[in-house]
Formats: structure tokens, C-alpha cells, sequence
């Protein structure tokens, strides 16, 4: 049987939620009469979900949302609002809060949004709880030259990678960084054979130029083979077009003063930044890039 | 004094005294380059427009970029550097603060918290 937290200073707000709560035989009730108490009740009784007031001495409710959030991201938090606590829930929402129930209307809402929640993260949690025994997946694409598939696939792959729990969010940002880097080269220099110095001239010529070529042969019925396979703690992603390869060692430098001033070439030192290894083929038409994230992932840490 | 000449899709633009403050919309999941060309012509026209000589970009509103941002800032900074001005940026992330700082653009432009500071930076006093 879930267990609702319910926090708030005032022992008859306490009482009237409480009461409210015993209406639902699926529910056991707990109280923590401040933020601080309820951290620490938080780790006793592991409850499902957090109701909590949001002005009360001491910790406020939203430092206890920024808290729970951060410490025990598998349970959610309900906003108990006031007058006059609009922007403090406008906030809390904003930092993580699952959803709120004015004070006036706790006899009409409470229950309903408690038991939506709570649906909502059960199914939520049970995903996490099955990408955490993923072992290994992989994903192969074949893309047209297409621009407008790249924040598609970017997108998706993002969606995958965090859902899998590969990395952390702020490594699966780095990844689709260098992914969108890689996959630019690969559609644009690659298949297109499009210059660096034809990318600094006019954005309308260029996008025409793009346009073009991609309808003409023989780029046109190149394709961009994308792979992505996930495997453990370590994600790696294939990038092979079908232009006419490239040496990368004949790069030039971006970050040497001499070429800050030149608008593009960044893409490579992008994808060596944000990835663990980036290698090429021998015909520098494939590159091959790889995340390891020993750390595990918030989502993992948690017990249910 | 301030004033908005334009907020497009992916891109808003404001203007504090002799600058130009422009702030990007979009991250990779959002656009495709086609998508920005004509809201680029409009930031490039503003910042050739009289009068105007700094660039700030606002990087606020974007949690990530990469060259594609890059090569705007580029171009935004030859413009400005072009009219005996310069360019700073402001309210970046911290991956975005990893993107300046491996192109070495943290060392060529001011990185600033706030855009009141990037505005200070270059002489214009902000609203």
C-alpha cells in the first residue's frame, strides 16, 4: 500500500489532510510537521509521494521540492497552495514538482490528484525500472540527405540514451552535441560535398546549394548510415556516409589563433570534446564515437 | 534606451544604446538551418543598422548549442568588430561554457552573468 507524506506546520492542516487521505483505503498516511522532519521520515517510511504545504518556518516547501528532487527523484511532490503563493508554486512546479491542489479545493482534488500522480510515476518508474536491465541495444538508420531528419533522429536518440540510463542528462546533452556534429559533416561535407568555404558565403545561397545537391546525382542517392548501440555503461555511435572520405589529420586547427576568426571547422573538435573516443575509418567517410558513463545514473540510484 | 525591432521563432532581438542583443531560441531538436536563414538576415540587418556597434548574445534561453551557434557568434563578431565594436555574451550554461571554452571563444569575448554586465562590458548602460 503506497504511503502519502503529508507535511505541514500547522497540526490542523495536518489533521484535515490526514482525514481527507483516510477516505482512500489504498493510501497509508504519514506527517512531518516541517521540511527538515520530513527529509528525515523520507528515509524511514520510503513513501510513494509527498504533499507538502508551501510556507512553513524553517525549510519552505520549495526547498524541500529542490531537496526531494535532487535526493530522491523517484517520488513525487504534490504543492498544497495558497493565496498568495502562486509565484513560490510557479517555482516549485519549475523545479520539479509533480503537480499542486489550492488549499480551498483539497476536499474536491486532493484525492484525484494524489492517485493521477501516482499512476503517472508508477508507470514512469517502471520504464527506469526496465532500462535498467537493459544490457545492450542497437539502432540502425538510413537517412536520406534530408536536413530536416537531424533534430529528428537528435531527438530520438536523446530520448533513448536517457531512457536507458546510459549517462546522466548533462552527458546525454554532450553526446547529441557531438551526434548533430558528426551527422552534419557526414550529410552536409560528406555526401554533399559541400565546403567549408561555400558554408560561409550567403545562408540563402547555401541552403539552396543544399537543396540542389540533394536532389542531384550523384549525391542524391547517397544515404547516411547511422548506427547507435548501447551496451552497459558505454554508448557508441556510427556515422558513415557515402561521399568520397576526407583526412582528418589535414584539418586545420580551429581553436589556433590564426583561424578563430574563420566561421566554420568546429565540428570536429566538438565531437572530440563531448565524446570519450572519436576515430575514423581509413577512408574518413565513417566516424566512430564513444561515451563511457561509469558513473551510474540518478535514476539507478534510488531504491524503490 | 531599449527597444524590441524583432522576435522571431528562433531568434529575439533587442537593442540598448549602441548594441545589439540577440537571443537564440533554438536547440538541435527544434530547427533545421533552413528554418533560421530568414530570422539571420534579420539579426545580420541589425546589426548594420546605424548607430550600432556591440554585439551581445544572450545564451539564456538555449540550455545547449553547438557550431551551428558558433558560427552565427562568428559571424555576429566579424560584423560588429567590422563597425570598431565588439562582441560579449551572457547567461550561458554550463555545457554552453564547455562549447565557448573548447573553441577558445572564452578567451576572444566576455563571458558574463547577467546581460546588464555584458552590457557594462561594452559601455552601454543598461534599461
Amino acid at each position: 500500500m503506497p504511503t502519502v507524506l503529508v507535511v505541514d506546520d500547522a497540526a490542523v492542516d495536518r489533521k484535515l489532510v490526514g482525514g481527507l487521505l483516510s477516505k482512500a483505503e489504498d493510501l497509508r498516511v504519514e506527517f512531518a510537521a516541517s521540511g527538515t522532519e520530513a527529509l528525515t521520515k523520507i528515509e524511514e517510511v520510503w513513501p510513494a509521494i509527498v504533499v507538502t504545504d508551501l510556507v512553513m518556518p524553517g525549510m519552505t516547501g520549495l526547498e524541500l521540492v529542490q531537496q526531494i528532487v535532487e535526493r530522491f527523484p523517484r517520488i513525487p511532490v504534490v504543492l498544497m497552495t495558497g493565496k498568495g503563493t502562486e509565484e513560490t508554486a510557479v517555482q516549485a512546479l519549475k523545479a520539479g514538482a509533480a503537480s499542486y491542489v489550492p488549499k480551498t479545493a483539497l476536499h474536491t482534488y486532493l484525492l484525484e490528484t494524489i492517485h493521477d500522480v501516482l499512476d503517472l510515476f508508477r508507470s514512469k518508474h517502471s520504464h527506469e525500472r526496465l532500462m535498467d536491465c537493459l544490457t545492450r541495444s542497437e539502432f540502425q538508420f538510413r537517412m536520406d540527405n534530408d536536413p530536416e531528419m537531424i533534430p529528428s533522429l537528435i531527438g530520438y536518440v536523446q530520448s533513448l540514451v536517457t531512457s536507458a540510463g546510459v549517462c546522466d542528462e548533462s552527458s546525454v546533452i554532450r553526446v547529441c552535441i557531438a551526434l548533430e556534429e558528426a551527422l552534419r559533416n557526414g550529410m552536409f561535407h560528406g555526401n554533399l560535398e559541400l565546403t567549408s568555404e561555400q558554408r560561409e558565403g550567403d545562408a540563402e545561397e547555401y541552403q539552396k546549394l543544399v537543396a540542389d545537391r540533394a536532389s542531384r546525382e550523384p549525391y542524391a542517392s547517397r544515404r547516411l548510415n547511422v548506427t547507435v548501440r548501447i551496451a552497459d555503461d558505454t554508448g557508441t555511435f556510427v556515422v558513415r556516409d557515402q561521399g568520397p572520405g576526407f583526412d582528418p589529420t589535414k584539418l586545420p586547427d580551429p581553436t589556433d589563433p590564426e583561424n578563430l576568426e574563420k566561421v566554420s571547422g568546429r565540428g570536429l573538435l566538438l565531437m572530440r570534446t563531448f565524446m570519450d573516443e572519436v576515430s575514423f575509418n581509413s577512408t574518413g567517410n565513417q566516424v566512430t564515437m564513444v561515451k563511457k558513463c561509469p558513473a551510474p545514473c540518478p535514476a539507478g540510484e534510488v531504491a524503490s | 534606451m531599449s527597444s524590441a525591432p524583432g522576435s522571431g521563432k528562433f531568434v529575439r532581438i533587442d537593442k540598448q544604446g549602441e548594441a545589439v542583443v540577440v537571443a537564440p531560441l533554438f536547440t538541435f531538436a527544434s530547427f533545421t538551418e533552413a528554418d533560421l536563414v530568414a530570422e539571420w538576415q534579420a539579426v545580420q540587418h541589425e546589426i548594420d543598422a546605424p548607430g550600432v556597434k556591440h554585439v551581445i548574445v544572450d545564451l539564456g534561453e538555449i540550455p545547449y548549442f553547438g557550431s551551428t551557434v558558433l558560427e552565427w557568434m562568428v559571424q555576429m563578431w566579424k560584423r560588429a568588430k567590422a563597425k570598431g565594436g565588439s562582441l560579449a555574451t551572457c547567461n550561458c550554461s554550463k555545457i554552453g561554457r564547455e562549447v565557448l571554452h573548447a573553441a577558445r571563444f572564452d578567451t576572444l569575448w566576455g563571458v558574463f552573468d547577467s546581460r546588464d554586465e555584458a552590457l557594462k562590458s561594452v559601455g552601454q548602460t543598461p534599461a
